[in-house]
């Protein structure tokens, strides 16, 4: 009994210091988080950038070319891509949020009003009421535009990070082998080759998954883009934020089963708003389009270019996106098989190496 | 005039990266190349600092790449768990082992353990591959070397063979 006691004793002992240290680590997480959360998130997204362009600036030097210089020109031309896309793009959104909002207040909003004025003159009789009524949705509606310019404040904010992003964007693909090397200086020798085996594996695992996801989303936002511009010119313009639409279902493909549909009904709706005369004809091409596009993005692209590694259950897909929902809404679904793709990728290799390294 | 901590410093730091010039150029994988190419080899390789009798690694590990000594000396042992530590070799200062891990992941075949206080460059597959990719021309000449090397080791294990076979042969002739 004694010497179960003092081996569990010599236990605890041997780890306290371990656990102590955890504890620590965690209070101090916990503490610093919230100071850190946006320049966490700005650079998870510099680095998520960082990835992407890597490989062309990779190609460019390999070519002779000074890595410093070779940023400059590939991010140059993202920056072109991004304005000209943005001068494409926002003027459709624009113009899509003043249709909705015309339609809405020619039909849905006078019916409403018309409805509401003859409820309360049938029943109350009583014009006071009514003033009331109007004025509390007006109070509302300004408390909505508030609301509004504080988002647009935010939006300062989030325009301050966009200025940021691509400067660090810049660092971390200049230096990102210095920071490699310098956070596995700081290694023991213990776990040395383990640690620079793993590291190497996660980031050339994760590289390649962030990589082939973005090239397909590029490639599956450029169809549904001919798709719909194809369906434009075929009937007279129904969809005529056809390119605002192909980036929303390029971005959605991230969302393995439910992309599509978020492609296509935002198309299917801009045409139901716009009440063309052959409306159930169109709606069927958008299906037929949508189905198209993903029927090439299953057969073709995503085989060539989406890595392996991080294939999935259709089950836990689902799951996974349900379980994103619940924690950060629309974004979260959005990002949730990627980052999830991201732990799985780590997790397989810390246990890879767990199991390959002799750790005595 | 120069603070003299700073100077100190830099005198140190020049020292130091002078002595990793000298080491990776008697290497023969770099010894085709040129000032400003061991430059480029510099800023990838990582420099370690072993205690004495601290294993660098063990056998059966995924092989990784290679480490060349710049001070101390390395003892390269088979390692069995019946059997115990059988000695291969003790490697002197200057001296290069598990170069093979820069081609492949195969397992070590021996371990390599600190004789004494050691101060070691290792260079790894990962950043060979990397060097490869940005700087093709480079990439080319390390295997180059790498090739020669074991190309020199396979003539010397052929003779070595060859030798073996002839006593042999005269053994069984009586």
């Amino acid at each position: 009994m004694d010497k179960y006691a003092f081996q569990l004793y010599s236990l605890i002992l041997k780890n306290f210091w371990r656990v102590l240290l955890i504890f620590f680590g965690i209070t101090a997480i916990i503490i610093v988080y919230p100071y850190v959360k946006s320049v966490l998130l700005m650079v998870i997204i510099s680095w998520i950038f960082a990835m992407i362009l890597m490989p062309a600036v990779d190609f460019m030097e390999s070519k002779g070319l000074n890595r410093g210089i070779a940023i400059i020109i590939v991010m140059i031309a993202i920056l072109i891509g991004i304005v000209t896309t943005a001068f494409l793009v926002f003027p459709a959104i624009i113009r899509a949020v003043d249709q909705i909002k015309i339609k809405l207040e020619s039909n849905v909003l006078a019916q409403i009003s018309i409805q509401l004025e003859a409820v309360f003159k049938k029943h109350f009789n009583n014009p006071e009421l009514a003033r009331n009524v109007t004025t509390k949705l007006n109070d509302s509606i300004n408390g909505m535009l508030g609301n509004m310019s504080g988002f647009l404040n935010n939006a300062g904010s989030f325009a301050a990070s966009l200025a940021i992003i691509p400067f660090v964007t810049f660092f971390l693909i200049k230096d990102t082998r210095l920071f490699k090397r310098a956070l596995i200086s700081r290694v023991p020798n213990k776990y040395f080759e383990l640690s620079l085996n793993v590291l190497h594996k996660i980031s050339d695992q994760l590289s390649k998954y962030i990589q082939g996801q973005a090239l397909d989303a590029a490639i599956v936002g450029a169809l549904s883009v001919i798709g719909l511009f194809s369906i434009n010119l075929a009937f007279d313009h129904p969809v005529s934020q056809f390119v605002f639409i192909g980036l929303l279902a390029g971005i959605a493909n991230l969302i393995p089963y439910l992309g599509p549909v978020v492609g296509a009904v935002p198309a299917m709706m801009m045409v139901v708003i716009n009440n063309p005369a052959n409306m159930m004809n169109i709606l069927l091409w958008i299906a037929i389009t949508f189905a198209l596009v993903q029927f090439i993005d299953n057969m073709f692209v995503s085989p060539l270019v989406v890595s392996k590694s991080v294939n999935m259950h259709p089950l836990t897909v689902v799951i996974v996106v349900i379980i994103g929902g619940n924690v950060a809404g629309a974004i979260g679904m959005l990002f949730a098989v990627p980052t999830f793709g991201i732990i799985k990728v780590t997790l397989t290799e810390i246990i890879w190496g767990l199991k390959n390294y002799k750790l005595r | 005039m120069k603070n003299p901590i700073w100077e100190y410093f830099e005198t140190r730091s020049k020292e130091k990266n002078d002595s990793i010039f000298k080491i990776l150029k008697t290497v023969p994988i770099f010894s085709d190349l040129t000032p400003k190419e061991i430059t480029e080899v510099e800023k990838i390789i990582h420099r370690r600092n072993y205690k004495k009798n601290e294993p660098i690694f063990r056998m059966g590990d995924p092989g990784l790449g290679m480490y060349i000594i710049v001070e101390g000396s390395v003892e390269i042992a088979e390692e069995n768990e019946d059997a115990g530590k059988k000695r291969l070799a003790i490697l002197p200062e200057g001296a290069f082992f598990g170069d093979l891990a820069l081609l492949d992941e195969a397992p070590r075949s021996a371990s390599a353990i600190a004789v004494v206080d050691c101060d070691i460059i290792g260079f790894f597959r990962p950043d060979l591959l990397d060097l490869l990719y940005r700087k093709p021309s480079l990439g080319i000449k390390i295997l180059w070397g790498l090739a020669r090397i074991i190309g020199e080791r396979l003539r010397r294990t052929n003779e070595q063979l060859s030798k073996s076979q002839s006593e042999t042969e005269a053994l069984k002739n009586g």
